[in-house]
């Protein structure tokens, strides 16, 4: 019954392209998302990877259309099934959403209501999508407790959100999530406020369901750990783009774009003594006033290493290096 | 549920025993208690005989941790004195009045609230339309307009122009029509405002957008999710306001000449008539404690996370 | 493209990609709020209403050739003894004693700014000192302080006003007192809770770990940052005191007659208002202007200096 992910293997599900999110505040323009193509096949985990504000946050809400003022999405084309989720109207939108393509979140005990029971929240999913009337609609609810692994369903539905562990209340989530067997779950730092046992559970629980429902997860997260853990294809942002895409190994092993090595770098190993944590020196670059050249060309070792002078003056592009890998790096050209 | 009632009562007793201390300590405070209680006719000396009187009356020739015992005494059985002024024990004067003025308050706030949220509701589902437009420019000038200047302007509309509504007095329910929208027009739009705010806040809540990740369109997740927390505040708000609620009815009950105890207070104040004063403060006092714990219970009807008796 | 459907979903997010993604430029608490002040057309017009205001209460004996307290028993009152309308030689009218309106209106706004501000003033800085205390001494005593003014606050306090103002001889002072016995304890619970939560960040922390005193930390580090709130809540008092002693005097209980307040003049407005608009009019558009401006500085001040509302 075990579901092995095999690539180009499965249909293509979602394909982004040129995607652009920006944000129009006082202080100007904010690039938040400036270009991303992704692209997910059923049953594939897509790990992003990147630090805070580097945009895979806002990507994934720019593919649930759920970016609010002052963001907007600017350019690009986000294809389901081949539909442009752009073009959708609200309404056709809304029925998507938590039907088809759904999403959990970081915080799982506030992403709940707190005025409303568990169960009732959960049994809400099938009230929206199906027409459930409440008694059916929550017995549904009680099925998907035990399926989640919470223990005690009958009596779980009724407790609140506050009298959950974050654990517990991120079951829910999953739950709801996966109420309606959608085709795509994406979730953004799943695991991050969770305490390291649980995470491992939680992570499991989202492979297991992935394996009974084919269900395509994309996973946002700022763990390295995580995405080596889960993830079949990993895509590195940084500042707004993509800089490298893989295969989960190929990354793993042989991380191409000074960023990804850098990150690789900053990842302690255990067992291998080190003087010092490496890290990458420098900040990410205003996402306001961006550097025409590489996002990454004031960060990067390697542009002084091999004393490049493109790297400032002219943008890369993600350029394929064999097996299904790109990376956005003048090294490469 | 019922020891936490219990223990909210218990507290409204040790604030009357605050106020009790604090009221004597005071009429101590203005020098000689017999001239601080001595009524006074506008325009006249005290007179010295009267002063006299009272001392003994009060056993104010006792030394001091006796008259408090006595005082207090006589208040736990109900004695709150008589009134200089209307020349009729204080607690007979506050029952018979202090329903008029409680029936007011409770009115303006039920009154404010039945404004309040629709108008909330509306300007925050239908932000920046026209009409939320209209509500929050004005609603500056409107909470600038102190209640009493509202109450003029309405007599003068309604009963003396258009003479749709009596210009003061009570007796039939068209007597409350305009003492009550004179204060829950206000405080309405106050909490109108407030609760727009809260709203449009918590549209950014991590729950508003789970709802909105379920499938729910904006309007819903606005009504559904929304709005039940953003009301919490509303009503917590309202058993703040209970004080200044009061203190607007005195002002109200002045310009309609409602009989309740806002005109007697403001009588005694200019009188100097204490004993009708701290009946006053006392009865004001068991009022909003138990209001606000009407408020309590309500809140933790409204939030699951509030259990009875933890403060 | 547009995404329509985006409408109101996580500014919070966003706000902390902008503020990680925007840290370029630098910029300060004071600068930013002298900047969005500037920007702020509602805040500067009722600043220069403020000012007008503060200028005619200043030089009122200036702007009038009366007295306040003048009766003009020949020009000021009809033949009936009723007052006169706005003319030429008393512009906003009389009153029913034949004093000239114009002038007490003038007069009045002095007793509107010094009970305002003196109220607002000392109401936030009994706030400050008593929330502080509470909040930096945690534990029992936060709990007793606060419980303190849990009761205070469910106190009639209109009546515990009369109490007071029976008691004592009426006066502007006794006014100030009053209006300041019971009001501070808003201001007191909001500095406490914001003190308690600026003593637990890592810095004070930090800094208390290095050994740092109480009283330095305070004043070092918690003081400056309540500044902004000083200002806000000092701002917001200024209308409700102005609101209040404006309620006393139409009691007849505030500042004792001959000096004129709005509130005193509302009063008798009210009883003459069928026959002498003015005399309800006049006082009544001061008072809401006033109040208005005050309303809107202190919502402008709010806006530039909340932390909690800056980045929106």
């Amino acid at each position: 019954m075990t579901f092995t992910y095999i690539p180009g293997d499965q249909p293509e599900i979602l394909s982004v392209r040129g995607l652009k999110t920006h944000f129009f505040t006082e202080e100007g323009v904010v690039k938040a998302v400036d270009g991303v193509d992704l692209t997910l096949h059923r049953g594939e985990v897509l790990g992003v990877v990147g630090e805070s504000g580097c945009g895979k946050s806002v990507t994934s809400l720019s593919i649930m259309r759920l970016v609010g003022p002052p963001g907007r999405i600017v350019a690009g084309e986000i294809k389901f099934n081949g539909e442009d989720l752009l073009a959708l109207s609200d309404r056709d939108m809304n029925r998507l959403r938590g039907d088809r393509i759904t999403m959990i979140f970081q915080q799982p005990q506030t992403s709940l209501n707190p005025v409303y029971s568990t169960g009732n929240q959960v049994a809400e999913v099938f009230q929206i999508h199906t027409g459930a009337k409440g008694k059916s609609a929550l017995a549904k609810a009680v099925e998907l407790f035990k399926q989640v692994g919470i223990p005690d369903p009958n009596k779980k539905v009724n407790a609140y959100p506050h009298e959950m562990s974050g654990g517990q209340a991120q079951r829910v989530m999953i739950a709801m999530g996966l109420a309606m067997s959608p085709e795509i779950l994406i979730a953004d730092e799943p695991t991050t406020a969770l305490d390291v046992t649980i995470q491992a559970q939680i992570l499991d629980l989202i492979r297991t369901m992935r394996n009974q429902l084919n269900t395509a997860v994309i996973l946002i997260t700022h763990e390295l750990g995580v995405i080596a853990e889960i993830a079949d294809t990993v895509a590195v942002m940084y500042a707004g783009q993509i800089v490298e895409e893989a295969g989960v190994e190929d990354l793993f092993e042989q991380p191409l774009h000074p960023y990804t090595q850098g990150l690789l770098g900053a990842l302690p190993v255990i067992g291998k003594h080190t003087e010092k944590l490496a890290v990458i020196p420098g900040s990410v670059p205003d996402l306001v006033n961006l550097p025409p050249g590489c996002r990454f060309a004031d960060r990067c070792a390697q542009r002084e290493l091999h004393d490049l002078t493109i790297c400032t003056e002219q943008a890369p592009e993600l350029i394929p290096q064999g097996n299904n890998h790109r990376v956005r790096c003048w090294l490469y050209t | 549920m019922l020891t936490y009632v219990a223990r909210r009562l218990l507290y409204v007793v040790i604030t009357m025993f605050a106020v009790s201390l604090i009221t004597f300590a005071l009429i101590f405070a203005s020098g000689d208690p017999a001239v601080a209680l001595t009524p006074v006719r506008p325009g006249q000396q005290p007179s010295k005989e009267l002063t006299e009187r009272i001392r003994v009356k009060y056993g104010l020739d006792q030394p001091i941790p006796v008259q408090y015992v006595r005082y207090m005494g006589n208040i736990l059985r109900g004695d709150l004195g008589e009134s200089f002024y209307f020349h009729r024990p204080v607690a007979e004067l506050l029952i018979e009045r202090f329903p008029k003025t409680a029936q007011l308050a409770i009115l303006i706030l039920i009154t404010s609230l039945l404004i309040g949220i629709p108008l909330g509701v509306i300007t925050a589902l239908k932000k920046n339309s026209v009409f939320d437009r209209i509500v929050t420019i004005s609603s500056v000038a409107i909470i600038s307009v102190p209640s009493f200047l509202v109450a003029v302007l309405l007599l003068y509309v309604f009963a003396f122009k258009l003479e749709w509504l009596p210009n003061g007095g009570t007796g039939t329910w068209k007597h409350l029509v305009l003492p009550v929208l004179s204060m829950a027009l206000p405080m309405g739009v106050a909490y109108g405002i407030f609760l727009r705010t809260n709203m449009l806040n918590a549209v950014s809540a991590d729950y508003a957008r789970t709802a909105r990740a379920k499938g729910l369109d904006a309007t819903r997740t606005n009504l559904k999710h929304i709005l039940p927390n953003a009301l919490i505040p509303i009503v917590t708000l309202a058993g703040i306001d209970l004080a200044y609620l009061l203190t607007g009815v005195v002002l109200i009950e002045t310009v309609f000449g409602i009989p309740g105890i806002g005109i007697a207070i403001t009588r005694a104040a200019t009188q100097r008539d204490i004993p009708v004063i701290m009946g006053s403060v006392f009865i004001g006092a068991i009022f909003i404690g138990i209001m606000n714990l009407i408020a309590d219970i309500i809140v933790a009807r409204l939030d699951p996370r509030v259990r009875l008796g933890d403060r | 493209m547009a995404n329509p459907s985006a409408a109101d979903i996580t500014p919070i997010e966003n706000a902390a990609t902008i503020q990680s993604a925007s840290r370029a430029r630098p910029r300060t608490l004071w600068g930013d709020a002298a900047r969005r002040l500037r920007h702020n057309p509602t805040f500067l017009i009722a600043t220069g209403i403020l000012l007008f205001f503060l200028f005619v209460a200043i030089a009122a004996p200036l702007l009038t050739p009366y007295e306040y307290s003048q009766q003009f028993r020949q020009d000021g009152l009809t033949v009936n003894g009723s007052p006169v309308p706005p003319n030429a030689m008393f512009w906003f009218g009389t009153d029913q004693l034949g004093r000239d309106l114009f002038t007490r209106i003038l007069f009045g706004a002095r007793i509107a700014f010094i009970v305002g501000i003196s109220v607002a003033g000392i109401n936030v800085l009994i706030g400050v000192l008593y929330g502080s205390v509470a909040g930096m001494a945690g534990g029992r005593l936060d709990t007793v302080m606060m419980r303190g003014v849990d009761i205070i606050m469910s106190l009639p306090s209109l009546f515990i006003i009369l109490l007071f103002v029976a008691v004592f001889e009426r006066s502007l002072l006794i006014t100030i007192v009053v209006l300041c016995l019971l009001a501070w304890t808003g201001a007191a619970r909001i500095f406490r809770s914001e003190v308690t939560s600026i003593k637990e960040r890592d810095f004070i922390l930090a800094e208390r770990s290095l050994g740092a005193s109480s009283r330095y930390i305070f004043s070092r580090h918690i003081l400056p940052q309540l500044l902004p709130l000083i200002i806000v809540l000092a701002g917001l008092g200024v209308p409700s005191a102005i609101f209040a002693e404006a309620g006393l005097s139409f009691l007849g209980l505030g500042v004792p007659p001959p000096t004129p307040t709005w509130g005193g003049m509302l009063a008798q407005g009210v009883q003459m208002y069928r026959n002498a608009w003015w005399m309800l009019v006049f006082p009544g558009v001061a008072l809401v202007l006033l109040v208005i401006c005050f309303n809107l500085l202190a919502d402008g001040l709010r806006q530039a200096l909340d932390p909690r509302l800056r980045g929106k």
